[in-house]
């Protein structure tokens, strides 16, 4: 192998490019003249040319019909009824996706203290388009955490990305092992729950993107905050975990665990999602709990998944007549508190291992009114947990 | 993958818009064999790069409605395709043998009907190239598949994996780097 290291100011990266036949006039002279004055550079040339070649000569295939047929047969059982999607589930999952006519819930959990009087200004200052309605608690940003004392102490979470997986994964471990034997078959067959963890590096202004983001999908977000708590944490849903205060802020600030219920198509979540990915400004990590017999096309959401990757993406600007157009039937969100969380769910955070971090999140047997009542409204309805986990916070 | 783009893509995609599935049967029949073959070296293995293949397709036509004409259809199709296929590789063990290699990707057949300079690699050596790829990061191996697999220009590839293109540049250079010392390690094994 050629010595790639130069001894002056020669970028070898402009040799790569070269046999790529990517630089301009000047900059292809100047790898020329050095061609002709360096052999090891000329050396680099030519392997790089080889290479090449070789990736280029890899045998190629041709696919053949079968996958138009599966795409198209896909595509067209989104809009068959849930009965024939139910048939077609267990059939055959890698040519042909399940139906989906299934439940989960869409659930952003979001913490935060009481008050922060920067970001509320911030947040004041900046109307919101297309909002009707805000419940108070979100202003009171910046978000803290509500993690598990394990997770902070733990070294080895360097990152949001890395917790979310590992409590995406401890939690998904447990709700399997939890669902059949404590929420019964029924409750685990009809209302299967996806949780989807997200983080922000600005919670106020993440918080308000995905406001946004969901407009844009078409879902509409209720006036009324359902079930907001009326203590702090100690009442909350939550009130084993610990309170991770952001730097530089009271650590005696209380908490309120607030959430999103978003009921809407799959095409809208899948939207949703996209948006999320998208938008790496405001919510910088996307993550799915495991679920590798969700009826929900979980796999496939997760190619929305960033783990902590920040990429350069600019904000998804929603075409708002084409999406009217693309939505005629509305998604609905609703902001809920600890006290409806309570109510329908029971979540707790405890360490198990070394830094393991278990949530779970079980459902009563006893399904909520409205769930039924939405779930009956379309055949694509899908509900997903999400947990909004500040990632500043996080890091500490 | 020609870094031009037939005109009909736009015009496939309203009428796969207005609800013309014939239109985009025709789409996923444009691009399918070359997404499957840039798939199949990123991935590894043909069952993955069909699942994930497909599932490409069906998320675009989902998400059809607000493509946006300014992007390509195959450079939007390529994103979707690369971030499903990152996801998809973050749940799988590492392909890292020959063996294993050759147990996904199989026997390849070889085109004989070319002339001995351009003429396809054969399966045995083409596991090895393989094997070599799947010893690279993900970022590494998208991106070198992109460009040699798919002639993508420097500024496709930038709009597909949403890089820089100094970017670009640059993790193609590390890349062909890496992978040559793979491939040299691995020679030297055999």
């Amino acid at each position: 192998m050629a010595d790639i290291k130069s001894t002056d100011e020669f970028d070898d990266e402009l040799l790569s490019a070269y046999v790529d036949e990517e630089l301009d006039e000047e900059q292809r002279a100047q790898v020329e003249q050095r061609l002709r004055e360096d052999p090891l550079a000329k050396q680099l040339v030519a392997e790089l040319q080889s290479l090449s070649q070789t990736l280029r000569s890899l045998p190629r295939e041709q696919v053949g019909k079968e996958l138009r047929t599966a795409v198209l047969k896909q595509v067209e059982s989104q809009q068959v009824s849930v009965a024939s999607q139910e048939e077609s589930r267990g059939s055959s999952r890698r040519w042909v996706w399940a139906a989906m006519a299934v439940a989960a819930t869409l659930f952003l959990m979001i913490s935060q203290p009481q008050e922060n009087e920067e970001e509320k200004k911030l947040a004041q200052a900046e109307p919101q388009a297309g909002r009707e309605v805000r419940s108070a608690p979100e202003m009171r940003a910046p978000l803290e955490a509500v993690v598990a004392e394990e997770m902070v102490a733990d070294a080895t979470f360097a990152d949001e990305s890395t917790v979310a997986a590992v409590m995406a994964e401890a939690e998904a471990a447990d709700f399997e092992e939890k669902q059949d034997d404590e929420f019964g078959a029924e409750t685990a067959e009809t209302e299967e729950l996806c949780l989807v963890y997200l983080t922000s590096p600005k919670p106020v202004a993440g918080r308000r993107r995905f406001d946004e983001l969901l407009a844009s999908n078409g879902i509409d977000l209720e006036k009324e905050t359902v079930g907001a708590a009326e203590k702090g944490p100690s009442s909350s849903a939550v009130a084993s975990n610990r309170h991770v205060p952001l730097s530089g802020e009271s650590s005696n600030n209380l908490i309120e665990t607030e959430g999103v219920l978003v009921e809407a198509s799959r095409s809208q979540v899948e939207g949703l999602l996209e948006d999320c990915y998208a938008d790496v400004q405001n919510l910088n990590s996307l993550s799915f709990r495991d679920q590798a017999d969700s009826r929900l096309p979980v796999s496939r959401w997760r190619g929305f998944e960033r783990k902590g990757e920040l990429k350069k993406l600019g904000p998804t600007k929603a075409n708002q007549a084409k999406l009217k157009k693309a939505y005629p039937s509305r998604g609905k969100a609703t902001r809920v508190g600890t006290d409806w969380y309570q109510s329908q769910a029971q979540t707790h955070v405890a360490a198990r291992g070394a830094g393991g971090l278990r949530q779970k999140v079980k459902e009563k047997p006893e399904v909520s009114r409205r769930r039924k009542v939405t779930k009956s409204d379309s055949a694509d309805q899908v509900r997903v947990l999400f947990l909004f986990l500040p990632s500043e916070a996080v890091k500490e | 993958m020609s870094d031009e783009v037939p005109i009909e893509d736009a015009k496939l995609v309203k009428a796969a818009v207005a609800g013309d599935r014939d239109a985009y049967g025709e789409l996923v029949e444009r691009y399918q064999d070359r997404l499957f073959n840039t798939l199949l070296r990123v991935l590894g293995s043909r069952d993955d790069a069909k699942d994930v293949a497909q599932d490409a397709f069906v998320q675009a036509f989902v998400k059809l409605e607000t493509f946006r004409g300014a992007a390509r259809f195959y450079t939007w199709l390529y994103r979707i395709a690369m971030n499903l296929a990152l996801s998809h590789r973050r749940r799988r063990r590492p392909v890292l043998s020959i063996e294993a290699v050759k147990e996904g990707v199989g026997d390849e057949p070889v085109d004989q009907n070319r002339g001995p300079e351009a003429r396809m690699m054969d399966g045995e050596r083409a596991a090895v190239v393989q094997a070599a790829l799947a010893g690279l990061g993900e970022e590494h191996r998208q991106i070198l598949v992109l460009r040699e697999m798919e002639d993508c220009s420097y500024e496709t590839i930038a709009e597909i994996l949403q890089l820089p293109i100094g970017t670009v540049r640059s993790r193609l250079f590390r890349a062909r780097l890496v992978l040559k010392e793979e491939l040299k390690s691995l020679l030297v094994d055999e």
